[in-house]
Order: C-alpha cells, then sequence, then structure tokens
C-alpha cells in the first residue's frame, strides 16, 4: 500500500472542520462573487477607457503625477510586507500561539503583494517602454532598486506561501474523511510534490521554509526602505524626511495585522473556526497592533511638529494643508483619529478588547491609513518645490475621476474575490504545522 | 466554559458603513474647497508702467485685498488694460494675475492714445468674481525716453544716461544706475540729469560677468509723478568672465553607478536569488526522489 500522511487527533480534528469552508457556495455567495466580478468588469472597462484614450481619462496632469494609484500601490504593497513579516516571524520563532495564524498571513501578503503592483503598471502611461524599465535599469535609480525589490519579493513569497502549503496539500490529497471531487484530489496530488511524510522530506521542507522565512525578514525590511527612498530621497516637501521610512514600516505593518484580524475575524464566523482561532489570538494579535499603531502615532507626530516648527516654506505649506480644514484637514484628523488614537483607546482596555471590537478598529485603521497614503502621495506633488504660475488649476489640483475610481473598486473587489475564493480550496487553519502534537 | 457565539456589536452594521463612507469622502469632499459662497472681498487695484527702449510700455497690475488684516497679491485674477482719451476707450489686451497678483502686459506706445502733450491715459480693470470684487485703477504718464551710453577713456568706464520727451531734455531728474544679477539688479550709482538730461557714473571694476565677460546694465528712472518709470539697457564686455559652473560629480547623477553600490546591489539580488533557486532545485528533487522510491 501507498504511503500516506498520518494525522494526529488534532490535525483530524482541523481537517473534519473544514466542511463549512468546503461546502458548495450557497446563493449568497454567488451573489456576493457576481457583485465582485461586477465591480472588476467595471475596472476593466475603466482600463479600457484610459488605454483607448490615454491617461487624460484620470485626475493625474503635469503637476499631480501620481494619485489614487500610486497611494494603492504603496498601500496593498506596505501591507503585503507587513503581513509577510509576521509570516515569516512567527513560522520562524515557532511561535505556539501564532500556528494557526501563519496561513493566513501568508495569504494577506500572497495576495495584495499581487495586488499592489498592478497598480503601478496602471499608473504608467506608456505600457510598451515596460521592458525599458529592465534594459536601461540605472542602478542608481531608486526606482531600479524597487523594481528589483519588489520582483524578487514576488517570487520570495511565492514561494514561502507554497512551501507552507506543501505538507497541507499532501494532507488534504491522502484524506479519507474529505469527500472532494477527483479533479480536486489530482490538483492537491500535483502540488504535494509527492509528499508522503518521510523524515528526510519533511526535514527538507522545514528547513527550506525556514530559511525563506529566516531571508523574509531582511528582504522586506529592505523592500520598505527602497519603497520610501523613492519619496524620501527626493527632494519634495512633505516627503524628503528621514522618518518617513521607519513611518511607512511601522504603520503598514499595523495595517498588515489590523487586516489580518478583520480576516480571522470574518473567516472564524464563517467557518466556525472558534476553536482554532480563539479571543487569546485576538488579544495577542491586538497587543503587536497597540505597540506599532503607538509608535506610527510617535513617528506621525514628530515627522509633522518638526516640519510645522522649523523648516522651509515649502515643507510648512505641506503641513498647513494636512492641518488646514478647508483643504485636507479633515481627512487627516480623521484618519489619525480613526488610524491611531481609536485604536489605541480600544485595545489599551482590556474590556474592550474583545474580537468584535478588534476586528471594527481593524477595519477602521486599514481605511484610515488608506486616506494616510492618499495625503502621502497628493498633498506635496500639489506643493512643488517652485511655484507654478500660469497652470490650469487642474494642473494643481487633484481630483480623482470615475475611472480611477472603478480601478480602485476593482483592486479592492479583486482582493475580496481572493480572500471569498481561496478558502474553497485550500484551508485556512494550516493542518501540517500540529504534526508534533499528541504524536 | 461555554462560548457564546452571539454578536454582541458595539456599533450597528449602519454605524460602520456610515463611518466608512465619512472617511472616504472625507478623502475628496474636505479636501476641496467648501461649497457654501463665501463673502465678496473687496479687492484693490494698483496700475504702473514701464517706458522701455524707444516704443515699449509695460503695464502692470498689482490686484490685492486685505486678508486676514494684511494685503496680499491675489493671483489668478483676469485684468483687462485700456488706453483712454477724453471721449474713447480702447482695449489693449488682457493679463492674468500671479502668484504675487501682478498682472503685466507689454504694449507699443505707438498703440496709445495720446493728446497734445504726449499724455497717455491708461486703465487696469478688474472685472470681479465670487470671490473678489470688480476694482480699478488709472495712471497717466507722459512719453519719455531714457537712452544709456556705455564710455571708455583711457581706464575710466562711465555709464552716460540722456532723458528726453517728446525730444526735449528733462534736468533735474535723478536716475539709478544697475547692473543685472541672476537674482536681483545691484545698483552702482545714482545721479541727476543736468540740463541737457544727462546724468553720468562711474563704472566700478572687477564685477563679475556672464560667461563670456559681457554685463547687462540699465538705467532707470523711477515711478516719476509725470513719466512713470523709465529705463533702458546696453551690455558691454567689462566683467570679469564667470567660470562655467563645476560639472556635477556626485556618483548618482554620473552615467556609471560608484562602485561600491554596484557591488551592493549585484551582491544583494545574488544572495537572495542563490537562495531562492537553492529552495526551488531542492523542492524538484523532493518530488524526483519521491518518485525514484
Amino acid at each position: 500500500m501507498m504511503k500516506t500522511v498520518e494525522l494526529n487527533k488534532k490535525q483530524t480534528a482541523i481537517v473534519q472542520a473544514l466542511e463549512p469552508q468546503f461546502k458548495k457556495a450557497g446563493i449568497v455567495y454567488r451573489l456576493w462573487v457576481g457583485l465582485l466580478l461586477a465591480l472588476i468588469l467595471f475596472g476593466a472597462y475603466g482600463l479600457y477607457k484610459q488605454i483607448a484614450i490615454g491617461h487624460v481619462v484620470t485626475g493625474m496632469r503635469d503637476n499631480v503625477v501620481w494619485g489614487y494609484y500610486i497611494a494603492n500601490f504603496i498601500y496593498f504593497i506596505g501591507v503585503s510586507y507587513g503581513a509577510a513579516m509576521l509570516a515569516a516571524i512567527l513560522y520562524y520563532f515557532k511561535v505556539p500561539w501564532g500556528r494557526p495564524i501563519i496561513r493566513i498571513s501568508a495569504l494577506v501578503a500572497f495576495i495584495t503583494g499581487i495586488i499592489g503592483p498592478v497598480f503601478i503598471l496602471l499608473c504608467i502611461g506608456r505600457f510598451d517602454r515596460l521592458h525599458y524599465l529592465f534594459i536601461h535599469a540605472r542602478v542608481q535609480s531608486p526606482i531600479t532598486w524597487d523594481v528589483m525589490v519588489i520582483s524578487t519579493y514576488l517570487v520570495g513569497i511565492t514561494v514561502f506561501a507554497y512551501l507552507l502549503l506543501v505538507k497541507d496539500f499532501a494532507i488534504l490529497r491522502d484524506s479519507p474523511l474529505l469527500e472532494l471531487p477527483s479533479w480536486r484530489r489530482k490538483l492537491y496530488s500535483a502540488l504535494a510534490l509527492r509528499y508522503k511524510g518521510t523524515e528526510e522530506q519533511e526535514n527538507q521542507i522545514d528547513h527550506s521554509t525556514k530559511s525563506m522565512a529566516f531571508i523574509m525578514v531582511p528582504k522586506v525590511i529592505l523592500a520598505f526602505a527602497v519603497l520610501s527612498w523613492i519619496f524620501g530621497m527626493s527632494l519634495r516637501p512633505g516627503w524628503h524626511s528621514t522618518i518617513f521610512g521607519p513611518a511607512y514600516v511601522i504603520s503598514s505593518v499595523a495595517t498588515g495585522i489590523a487586516l489580518i484580524i478583520g480576516v480571522m475575524w470574518v473567516y472564524r464566523k464563517l467557518f466556525g473556526l472558534d476553536e482554532y482561532l480563539t479571543d487569546q489570538h485576538f488579544r495577542k494579535m491586538a497587543l503587536i497592533l497597540l505597540v506599532l499603531v503607538a509608535a506610527f502615532g510617535y513617528f506621525t507626530f514628530s515627522e509633522y511638529i518638526t516640519s510645522w516648527y522649523s523648516s522651509g516654506k515649502w515643507e510648512a505649506a505641506v503641513t498647513a494643508k494636512l492641518l488646514d480644514f478647508d483643504e485636507f484637514g479633515w481627512a487627516f484628523h480623521l484618519a489619525n483619529l480613526f488610524g491611531i488614537i481609536i485604536p489605541i483607546i480600544v485595545i489599551a482596555f482590556p474590556r474592550l478588547r474583545t474580537p468584535n471590537n478588534l476586528a471594527l478598529i481593524s477595519l477602521l485603521l486599514v481605511v484610515a491609513v488608506w486616506v494616510r497614503r492618499y495625503l502621502t502621495v497628493v498633498p506635496p506633488l500639489e506643493t512643488p518645490l517652485l511655484p507654478v504660475q500660469d497652470a490650469r488649476p487642474e494642473f494643481l489640483h487633484y481630483s480623482a475621476t470615475w475611472v480611477e475610481w472603478a480601478l480602485v473598486l476593482a483592486g479592492a473587489a479583486t482582493f475580496f474575490i481572493f480572500f471569498t475564493l481561496i478558502p474553497k480550496l485550500i484551508n485556512v487553519i494550516p493542518i501540517s504545522v500540529y504534526e508534533k502534537e499528541n504524536k | 466554559m461555554k462560548r457564546s457565539n452571539s454578536i454582541n456589536w458595539p456599533f450597528s452594521f449602519g454605524h460602520w458603513m456610515l463611518v466608512l463612507l465619512l472617511l472616504g469622502l472625507s478623502v475628496n469632499v474636505w479636501g476641496q474647497e467648501e461649497e457654501e459662497e463665501p463673502e465678496q472681498i473687496s479687492s484693490r487695484m494698483s496700475l504702473s508702467a514701464v517706458q522701455r527702449g524707444e516704443d515699449m510700455a509695460e503695464l502692470k497690475a498689482l490686484a490685492r485685498a486685505k486678508i486676514d488684516g494684511r494685503f496680499t497679491g491675489l493671483p489668478g485674477l483676469e485684468v483687462a488694460f485700456f488706453s483712454l482719451s477724453d471721449t474713447l476707450e480702447k482695449e489693449l489686451g488682457k493679463a492674468t494675475t500671479d502668484e504675487d497678483g501682478i498682472a503685466s502686459l507689454s504694449i507699443s506706445k505707438s498703440e496709445l492714445y495720446a493728446d497734445t502733450a504726449g499724455a497717455f491715459m491708461l486703465a487696469a480693470r478688474f472685472d470681479g468674481n465670487d470671490e473678489y470684487s470688480d476694482s480699478d485703477d488709472e495712471i497717466t504718464i507722459t512719453a519719455a525716453t531714457i537712452g544709456l551710453e556705455a564710455q571708455e577713456e583711457d581706464s575710466t568706464r562711465t555709464l552716460v544716461a540722456t532723458l528726453e520727451s517728446r525730444g526735449l531734455p528733462i534736468a533735474e531728474a535723478d536716475v539709478y544706475f544697475y547692473v543685472k544679477g541672476t537674482f536681483r539688479p545691484l545698483k552702482i550709482g545714482e545721479a541727476t540729469t543736468d540740463e541737457d538730461g544727462m546724468a553720468s557714473v562711474e563704472f566700478p571694476a572687477g564685477l563679475p560677468g556672464n560667461p563670456d565677460g559681457s554685463i547687462d546694465m540699465f538705467v532707470r528712472l523711477e515711478e516719476d509723478d509725470t513719466y512713470g518709470t523709465v529705463e533702458s539697457g546696453v551690455s558691454e564686455p567689462w566683467g570679469i568672465p564667470a567660470k562655467e559652473s563645476a560639472s556635477v560629480t556626485r556618483g548618482l547623477s554620473s552615467p556609471n553607478p560608484p562602485l561600491w553600490l554596484l557591488l551592493t546591489f549585484v551582491a544583494l539580488l545574488l544572495i537572495i536569488w542563490g537562495h531562492y533557486l537553492e529552495v526551488i532545485y531542492k523542492l524538484f528533487r523532493l518530488r524526483k526522489k519521491a518518485a525514484e522510491n
């Protein structure tokens, strides 16, 4: 008889608990997927308009050359880096409570990592010159560093997420507890790389995964740093700041964790995973979030008090715009309220630290940080180093068009559709990580 | 203990959506000007004119308003310029105010109405908009020209200005001599015209010039009650040639990256991609070995 992967009690329980996750899709599920597909199609129509007519259909112009697309890019890729970092740390240090969260973290990292760079492509006017980024690369340009770092990161997170899955694919392939159509068994079989759970195979997978996790952390920090250097190394007011990088790292990791909390909450409710994603997991994640959000608050305060108090004319002009309620004041203050202050208050009081509350503040934080990303990109571009004379108002002020909205919504819909479809194929609670349990 | 599965929301679903919506909208709606119609602020116009060379005149209109207790230039306003006579009015053109609130228009003096004494009546007018009230200003200037001659005798260099109106010299007028600089003019002297309308200053030695050694000089009668501002210029090779600015040697701007940067870049990529290749190779081997067994 062919050898199959053996399961212990805990693992068997997880496989049995997969039923709600793998069950046939109901009407609500289908409607939801239909809605998301409609949004993606709407985005595709916007993209068609953008390609056919040109970037004039967006709100981006000579002066404000970046808008929603780049805000979305730095948002998603930042979240991806943050989630990847968490997954890698939880795996590498074998944090006992982190085991059920690794899969969700890796999924968040992988999915946002795919969506983020798409927005750069949307922002690029000439697709036909895309390969110039490689054939005419200047090693001294932060843009080149970013192209390399992002492609390197994407390969890394894909391999890492896959390595985390190989053993589970083997379990799904072999498990007699699951009633699966034959095409799925075949798919799992192909993806499991003939893994049978022999000691040698196990050691090899563990070693590879561990080394990928190990290299993930410095790689992610490098990737973060390169992206923030694109901004920080320019002389533009509002970007040229030494704290830009650290603030971006901290806020992105916080957003990644908030997103993971949100996904944990939804999956727990939908698939009845209370036994695996316990209140304790939410509280532990919240405490990490608290530290990060507090640091983000401090960095934000430090950045803006410095430029407000002492800096030159243009730097102060950006800060003034962010504080002025007739300009970006509402967005800035509300983003700080929902992204920093409320999360700190809710997490700081143990009584308030319930999974429902944490999911709510996570959602607020996820939106608030997106607003902060927008405020990172647009107000500095609306404040050029030299005064622009005799320019049309739309050159000086950015206002997103329906095309940009359509593509941003399509991006969000893609995110949701991944998270809706993937659990139909892959178990969200990893099974193999419990292999040492009860053995 | 049995865990409760019921959802204890501190907020309803509607609350969530409302908060989200507000937060999202804040980017666009609050990022822009308020919709409410603000009170109209009264604007103020000041017109001045510079007569340049033989025939040209530059009209400058400064639009200002008292904002937060301070007079501030108003950018982006459309100002129309007119030449007036006792009975006629001719629009000369329109210009938009710049960041400092100044709109300017250059025009040939031959296009202006002139009275028998050679005086031009000029006007600038802003018709008002939702934000600022209308305003205008009128000035009368008399045609005048100022000539500038650069003379060199032995080692003495002199600038001589001749101020005239309709062929007659203007005496007892203070004129100022400048050289042009990158950012602002440098005053090199002032003098009063004699009965022939002439005034002169000695040109100082040792001034830096353009790369070819030339210096752009001009003389100006400034904001005179009768003539307005009158100026003209001349260029002479009297300066010390400026050195070509030193080329930028920073490595990042050159076509080739500095060695340390290239090595770091390549090393990092090699380490990470080498590591990837090892892991991927092992994965393939895993599959192959399992098949062999």
